[in-house]
């Protein structure tokens, strides 16, 4: 039971890290290379473009203390428990709710940017923002539940 | 709709005083008299729309018009508010633009409305109005950048509360119950905020003099925990 949740959790964080994570950071990468809204002076674009920018370093402060912090920690549980060692006095649960608090702001925020899509009429760069917000709707939300459920069980 | 009145003289008007209108000459304040209209709107009524194009220039006469546009939170966002003797929607139709923003009475008011040929034909003719207008602008662009510094400062200030709380999160308190456990200079927390050490620095001294921490070389305490996460602006 404990090898099982031991394994899952690990399976779901390299999921996180090796296969949505980067998914996203290459959309990030697509969306600039392919246009750069701050050049305009269209009131939509710089909105769009803000609010980017905001995902973008969001997004990049939750990978940021998820790889540092978060996800180091939570296996360090696993091998406390197996140790029986409670040095480090780590707080999952703090840990969770403070990464939730940043995973909502995110999906605010990308949900914001599909609302601005709707606005806008430049449909090459438009694509590729909207795939940006589908995989945050679609894959982002989806596995960091599944992440959460798994956590809240520590 | 807003409602058409005579049209006040430019040249007895109190409030051009405090305008960019007042380096026109007697002759030139007769002709802006021609050329404009003025109009009451109520309470609440819109002046100019936001992503509307600009026919003429406004002259807030008496009252006051709020500028606003609606934030990526649906919310709406007062940019400012203009007052008697103000002119608005120049920005726009000085650089050809549709408005970024909408002015809306915020009490019934009287603005005049400078006919935009007119305007422009006047600022061929009058070095001293186009001085007049650049310092506006100058000054406007001025207080632009400050608010971006202040909003980029106080996101700033969230993220350093933020990694305060994923510090003590993953590290827990020393014995005292309130030092987080771990030792980390200033450029160690300054990469977990993403952000210059000077910045980093600086934040830290702000909470430190606000009492949400206490600082003993690279210690920190922390003293208020309700304020540090409130600081964060992580739990909506």
């Amino acid at each position: 039971m404990f090898l099982d949740s031991a394994k899952l959790t690990g399976e779901c964080i390299k999921n996180l890290i090796h296969e949505l994570y980067p998914s996203i950071q290459y959309q990030f990468v697509l969306i600039t290379s392919e246009n750069d809204l701050a050049n305009t002076d269209n009131g939509a674009n710089k909105k769009m473009n803000e609010l980017l920018n905001g995902l973008k370093n969001e997004f990049q402060s939750l990978t940021s203390y998820e790889n540092k912090l978060v996800f180091p920690s939570v296996l360090k549980k696993f091998e406390t428990n197996k140790q029986s060692d409670n040095t480090q006095q780590i707080n999952i649960a703090d840990l969770q709710q403070l990464t939730i608090g940043k995973e909502h702001r995110l999906m605010q925020m990308s949900d914001k940017l599909s609302s601005e899509i709707k606005k806008s009429k430049q449909s090459k760069k438009d694509s590729s923002i909207i795939k940006l917000t589908q995989i945050f709707k679609n894959d982002f939300a989806v596995q960091k539940s599944k992440w959460n459920q798994i956590i809240s069980k520590l | 709709m807003s409602k058409s009145i005579d049209n006040p003289e430019c040249l007895f008007c109190n409030t051009r005083m405090h305008s960019f209108f007042n380096v026109l000459d007697k002759s030139q304040l007769q002709l802006l008299t021609q050329h404009k209209s003025c109009a009451i709107f109520k309470k609440g009524q819109y002046v100019f729309n936001e992503q509307g194009l600009p026919h003429g220039l406004f002259c807030v006469n008496n009252g006051k018009i709020k500028l606003s546009t609606i934030g990526f939170d649906g919310k709406e966002q007062i940019l400012r508010l203009a007052k008697s003797g103000d002119v608005i929607g120049y920005r726009a139709l000085i650089s050809n633009q549709r408005y970024h923003c909408s002015a809306i009475a915020i009490e019934d008011s009287s603005v005049c409305i400078i006919d935009k040929n007119f305007f422009f034909q006047t600022l061929e003719n009058n070095n001293k109005l186009l001085f007049e207008i650049a310092k506006k602008i100058g000054n406007d662009l001025k207080i632009a950048e400050e608010h971006i510094v202040s909003l980029s400062q106080k996101n700033v200030r969230e993220r350093v509360a933020e990694a305060l709380l994923f510090l003590k999160a993953t590290y827990g308190f020393a014995p005292d119950g309130q030092t987080i456990n771990i030792t980390l200079n200033r450029e160690e927390i300054a990469d977990y905020v993403g952000t210059s050490t000077e910045s980093t620095i600086r934040f830290l001294s702000e909470f430190n003099h606000e009492k949400i921490i206490e600082i003993s070389g690279k210690k920190i305490k922390i003293i208020n925990l309700s304020k540090l996460t409130k600081t964060a602006n992580l739990m909506d």
